[in-house]
């Protein structure tokens, strides 16, 4: 079991580290340095390195409106957030962040939070404006400086991003990603729908149904579940090779274990990466569905009820956030008057 | 679209925005790379308040926001305020505030210019010379 606990590891860090390398090594090619690197090498290998997550983790079952608009918004963020990083020119960088934060804008759509977009709209546009005015006034009237054709190591920046980026993506794949357990969930239903005859070409050979199933199950979310899951595949040995015989068992067999994963599922569907949430929710009906109840699908239609639990669950927040932007004017007018003005007056 | 997806985003966004702050030396490009790493964590919020089905990561969020306006003032007041210090964005001109027992970082590889746009064409004079009274204005 340790073995194969180990396997699984390895099999899910490969792809992983395979393309954030790949991504770390086109920045690094493509930090400003006082030699410029290889430019075109470097976008070439930021690209693969986007096709390669497209592929490898952001498989999507079936193609569909939100798909094309995730891969899309996401793929646009990203290459932009690239370009902020690596421009020597920072009036190009400020443009680029305005992409990011227009594309993130978009994920938030998709995610049903209109309002959030609109803020985030305004109050960035206007942070972005002041932003590339700053970036005009104060701008070097060389062309090179070093401040902006010197980056401080860069390659060890991109090391630490490599290992902080794989782990995220490890432990995000290990908590939230259920897309390897579905597929097995598929095929376990395509061969309950078919003749027991084709039992193996629709599950695969035998032993490697049996190995994939124990791989998936060490990852699973409730081990006892797991184990039964995993005895349940075992116990087909005592049914013996399908044919007209055993026709019955084996179907009896097979919706057994299609029932066991669905619940299996429903299981860490409703566990995985949670919280235990409180015996009693105090917040109001306002914003949802409490914690502690089966969440609902939520509706984009929510503006209203966002409203309604800012000024009655945060209200006392609101009022602190309040404060706090007054705070800040008046620190911001504060730390920038000139000595001399300020005894002038 | 599952919320994994969307959590992938949110920390590459993140991850980019840290060696973006970590790197470049430029006090404005430093503080759009926080403002990225601001971005990620508010997707993540918004993803989340779209999986469990109620609206308390969207509040995060716009709480989020709303820190993140007042750090930009403050952010860009700092940088104003450096800049006329030593009428540079350079952040390396204030390594003097380094942690004690830290050697000073020192470039040495010079910048290499960059390559000399070629001047305007200019034409030459060629042909008759036209006349043309001279002085024949009055203002």
């Amino acid at each position: 079991m340790m073995l194969a606990e180990t396997n699984s590891l390895l099999s899910q860090i490969g792809p992983i580290a395979l393309t954030v390398a790949i991504g770390m090594a086109s920045l690094c090619a493509l930090l400003p340095r006082p030699k410029r690197g290889p430019v075109l090498l470097g976008a070439s290998l930021g690209g693969v390195a986007l096709a390669l997550a497209a592929i490898l983790l952001f498989r999507v079952a079936q193609v569909s409106v939100e798909a094309l608009l995730f891969y899309a918004f996401s793929g646009l963020a990203l290459v932009a957030a690239g370009v902020m990083i690596t421009h020597p020119n920072p009036a190009r960088s400020a443009l680029s962040f305005a992409v990011v934060v227009l594309s993130t804008c978009g994920l938030f759509l998709l995610n049903a939070a209109p309002f959030v977009m609109a803020g985030a709209v305004i109050v960035y546009a206007g942070a972005i404006v002041v932003t590339f005015l700053f970036v005009l006034m104060l701008a070097q009237p060389v062309a090179t400086s070093d401040a902006d054709n010197r980056s401080r190591e860069p390659v060890l920046a991109c090391v630490a991003g490599f290992f902080l980026l794989s782990t995220l993506l490890l432990t995000l794949r290990q908590t939230y990603d259920m897309s390897d357990f579905d597929g097995w969930v598929t095929k376990i239903d395509a061969a309950r729908q078919g003749p027991p005859e084709l039992l193996w070409q629709v599950l695969g050979n035998e032993e490697e149904f049996r190995q994939s199933t124990e791989l998936l199950m060490t990852r699973m979310l409730g081990r006892e579940r797991a184990h039964d899951i995993v005895a349940l595949v075992l116990r087909k040995d005592d049914l013996g090779a399908p044919g007209p015989d055993n026709a019955a068992d084996i179907k009896k067999w097979l919706d057994e274990l299609y029932l066991a994963a669905f619940e299996q599922r429903e299981f860490a569907q409703r566990h995985l990466g949670r919280l235990s949430p409180p015996p009693r929710d105090t917040l109001s009906p306002f914003a949802g569905a409490p914690a502690n109840q089966p969440p609902q699908p939520l509706s984009a239609d929510n503006v209203a009820g966002l409203g309604r639990t800012l000024f009655s669950d945060y209200l006392l927040a609101v009022e602190l956030g309040g404060t706090l932007l007054l705070i800040a004017t008046i620190g911001a007018i504060a730390i920038t008057q000139r000595p001399n003005a300020r005894r002038a007056a | 679209m599952t919320l994994h997806h969307y959590l992938v985003v949110g920390a590459a966004l993140f991850v980019l925005g840290s060696i973006g702050f970590l790197t470049r030396r430029n006090l404005i490009v430093m503080f759009l790379s926080t403002e990225m790493m601001l971005q990620g964590i508010a997707l993540n919020l918004v993803a989340f308040a779209r999986d469990r089905g109620n609206l308390h990561g969207q509040v995060f969020t716009l709480f989020i926001i709303t820190v993140a306006a007042c750090e930009a003032g403050l952010a860009l007041a700092l940088i104003l305020v450096l800049y006329r210090q030593r009428r540079s964005l350079d952040v390396s001109l204030w390594q003097d505030l380094r942690e004690a027992g830290q050697d000073a970082t020192i470039d040495t590889e010079p910048i290499s210019a960059p390559p000399e746009e070629p001047a305007d064409p200019r034409l030459l004079p060629s042909g008759r010379v036209p006349a043309h009274k001279s002085e024949d204005s009055y203002v």
